[in-house]
């Protein structure tokens, strides 16, 4: 069997914000139509990950090497990686007034169809698809014209970054938090429109606090991340197990663990 | 360097009241002039220091003024001049004044007296009489630099527009202006008469193009490329008189769009009585020089103004914006809203005012100024000032001057849009937010074509 090229490998990443490291050798491989939740406390480097993925200028790679789909993705600009198919749901999506989403968002799949080489998508087909995914994502018509994050509250951030997802159709979707902040209704939609999009061709990294989101997401594979490091690795299970014990006990078994092999140099495989 | 070489060679009176007498002017309004003349000669020139205009107004030979109107003539028959306002009225109804043909407009908006401003003068006394440099503004009156350029005006303007409405009558069609001055001219000085008597209503955009130099210049760097070779820069004075009566409403846009050599100052005043309502809003794109100071007093209880002004700015243009609005009624509102986007070398100065006056209780006026800045020498110099003598008020101001939000641009490159595109839709937006707020009619319109010939000029 031939082996497939992975949509994303990581190898042993170090990341610096204003010169404090914060990911500090970190090795992550996901495969084509593979699901992979991270999960951790406040400040173990999850976000920053998700931010140095997609290209963020305020983080900087200071050692390691990160492939999509085998290219080099670290010396591509932010929006190479979009049109390529990497795309980052954020935490918290910048406002921008007076831009609306329908011409934003035509804007940036026309910007991917070029990548793959299909040319601008018609008026009618446009519309069609976003009606169609608006629907998917029990959302009214009428928010197509707002302006692009302007006062939406905590949902309809969420909602829109999902949205945004769906039509554009990436390889590859980092959602940072999208389930924080959400009710239970709200947070089977957003479940449900990544769903939507299971298949060979689509790959995500979940990355959360919490184990919820998961019962609707049902990951292939289960990360643990502490202090800038992936700590644990396993199944489902494994977010069960962090549920209920927190994250504090695996900060003590670590430390025993990093006095343990301070010696032998360290990094998890 | 050999710039602002002060010295302002006047017309002699003879010359002006040859030309006053050629036009068939009544005596009142050569009065008039020979007054504003007079003082003109009595008033200190301004001092040439900050972009100051006074070394453009050098000598010119009286046979000029003669050619100079047969030139724009010309210029206007063969349309040279590149309009927003002729493209954007493609797309909706506005009654055009192009090319000075004030009758047809006329006649596409009842009831409106739409005339030339001298022909008024002599058709109309008994309406043109005691507003024309008798109401929002009056020459000798303040002395400073602006009451200056206002002496200019009531001495020395050659065009004009006057437009009344009776009271109660609502102009059924925005009226359009379109003031032209051509290259070959190298002075003109324009003024623009509105009345609107109790409860009118009128929408008027009014752009000024031309002035196509023999190329830009201004303050050193390319010191002699703008005029003629002989020191005279092509320029254009604007003044603006506006009196609203009882719940009369006025919307006017003002879209500066002169071509890359022009300097202009341009001023205006609007009285409002009671219950009156202005919208301005003031379009700064064109030219190479452009000082605009528009005030607005809110004499009556319940009058209201909202000013807007827009600019954009590349090369090497300088804005210099003044606004004010003075409250003296009581319950008047008021808002300012300023956005502008600068780039290579482009400088803009602002200064904004509220003055709410003893007695204006339950006055409110507020406003907010933004500058977006695309280039790392472009610069803004942005003042917003409230001065306040009454208890009873609501009164605020904000001013933000900053480049592109790097957050808003990651984001939007997060999605796959290019660093251009991305700075482009952030600037559309910046633009239209502030557009979304105002209602005056073809605006809108006029700044999209304009920002887009702005942007599509970078390339």
């Amino acid at each position: 069997m031939v082996q497939q090229i992975p949509r994303l490998e990581i190898r042993n990443l170090h990341v610096s914000v204003d010169g404090k490291e914060i990911v500090k050798g970190l090795d992550l491989t996901i495969r084509p139509g593979e699901i992979h939740a991270l999960m951790g406390p406040n400040g173990s480097g999850k976000t920053t990950l998700a931010l140095t993925l997609m290209g963020h200028p305020r983080y900087q790679v200071d050692r390691g090497e990160v492939f999509f789909e085998g290219e080099n993705l670290l010396e591509m600009e932010p929006d190479e990686r979009a049109r390529r198919g990497l795309f980052l749901s954020f935490q918290y999506p910048a406002e921008i007034p007076g831009v609306s989403i329908a011409n934003f968002l035509r804007s940036a799949l026309n910007a991917r169809r070029g990548f793959l080489g299909q040319g601008d998508i018609s008026l009618r087909d446009f519309q069609a698809l976003l009606k169609e995914k608006l629907q998917l994502l029990e959302m009214d018509q009428s928010f197509l014209r707002r302006s692009l994050n302007e006062g939406f509250s905590g949902g309809e951030r969420k909602r829109h970054e999902i949205l945004q997802m769906t039509v554009l159709n990436p390889r590859l979707a980092i959602l940072d938090e999208t389930d924080s902040g959400l009710d239970i209704d709200a947070l089977k939609v957003v479940a449900g429109g990544v769903n939507s999009m299971r298949g060979p061709d689509f790959s995500a990294l979940i990355i959360t606090h919490y184990q919820r989101i998961l019962r609707y997401l049902q990951p292939d594979f289960v990360h643990v991340m502490v202090e800038g490091r992936i700590v644990r690795s396993g199944g489902p299970e494994l977010a069960q197990e962090f549920e209920e014990k927190g994250y504090d006990w695996v900060r003590e078994e670590l430390a025993g663990e990093t006095a343990d092999t301070a010696q032998a140099g360290g990094g998890s495989q | 360097m050999t710039e602002n070489a002060i010295t302002i060679a006047w017309p002699d009176w003879a010359r002006l009241e040859e030309e006053s007498e050629a036009r068939q002017e009544p005596s009142w309004l050569r009065e008039l002039r020979r007054r504003a003349f007079r003082l003109l000669q009595e008033t200190p020139q301004p001092n040439g220091r900050d972009g100051d205009l006074s070394f453009l107004l050098q000598a010119e030979a009286p046979q000029q003024v003669a050619e100079q109107r047969a030139a724009e003539g010309d210029e206007a028959a063969a349309g040279a001049q590149e309009s927003l306002l002729v493209e954007a009225a493609a797309e909706m109804p506005l009654a055009l004044v192009r090319d000075g043909k004030v009758s047809e407009a006329g006649q596409l908006v009842p009831q409106i007296v739409l005339a030339e401003l001298g022909e008024a003068a002599r058709q109309y006394p008994d309406l043109v009489r005691p507003y024309l440099f008798n109401s929002a503004l009056k020459p000798g009156q303040p002395e400073d630099e602006t009451g200056f350029y206002l002496l200019l005006q009531a001495a020395l303007w050659d065009w004009g527009l006057f437009l009344h409405l009776p009271a109660g009558v609502q102009a059924e069609m925005p009226v359009g202006v379109l003031q032209q001055i051509t290259a070959a001219g190298r002075r003109a000085f324009r003024h623009v008469l509105i009345v609107l008597e109790a409860g009118a209503e009128l929408d008027l955009l009014e752009e000024t193009v031309g002035g196509a130099a023999v190329g830009a210049a201004w303050h050193g760097a390319t010191a002699r490329e703008g005029d003629d070779g002989q020191g005279n820069r092509p320029l254009l004075g604007q003044s603006w008189e506006v009196v609203l009566k009882e719940g009369a409403k006025l919307r006017l846009g003002l879209v500066q769009n002169l071509a890359a050599g022009g300097c202009t100052f341009r001023l205006g005043r609007a009285l409002l009585e009671k219950d009156a309502t202005l919208e301005l809003f003031a379009v700064e794109v064109g030219g190479r020089w452009s000082r605009l100071q528009f005030e607005t007093e809110l004499i009556g209880q319940g009058a209201s103004v909202s000013s807007f002004a827009l600019f954009l700015g590349t090369g090497r243009q300088r804005y210099h914006l003044d606004l004010g609005h003075l409250h003296r009624g009581e319950h008047t509102r008021s808002d300012m809203t300023v956005r502008g986007v600068l780039r290579d070398r482009a400088y803009t100065r602002f200064r904004g005012l509220g003055y709410i006056h003893f007695g204006a209780q339950g006055a409110s006026s507020f406003q907010r100024t933004d500058t977006l800045l695309l280039s790392r020498t472009a610069r803004a110099d942005v003042v917003p000032s409230l001065k306040i003598d009454e208890d009873d008020v609501q009164a605020g101001h904000g001013a933000a001057v900053g480049q592109v939000d790097e957050e808003a641009l990651f984001y939007l490159m997060s999605r796959g849009l290019s660093r251009v595109q991305a700075t482009r839709l952030i600037v559309e937006g910046f633009l239209q937010s502030l557009l979304d707020k105002a209602t005056v009619p073809g605006v809108d319109r006029v700044v999209r074509l304009a920002a887009l010939k702005k942007i599509e000029s970078q390339a």
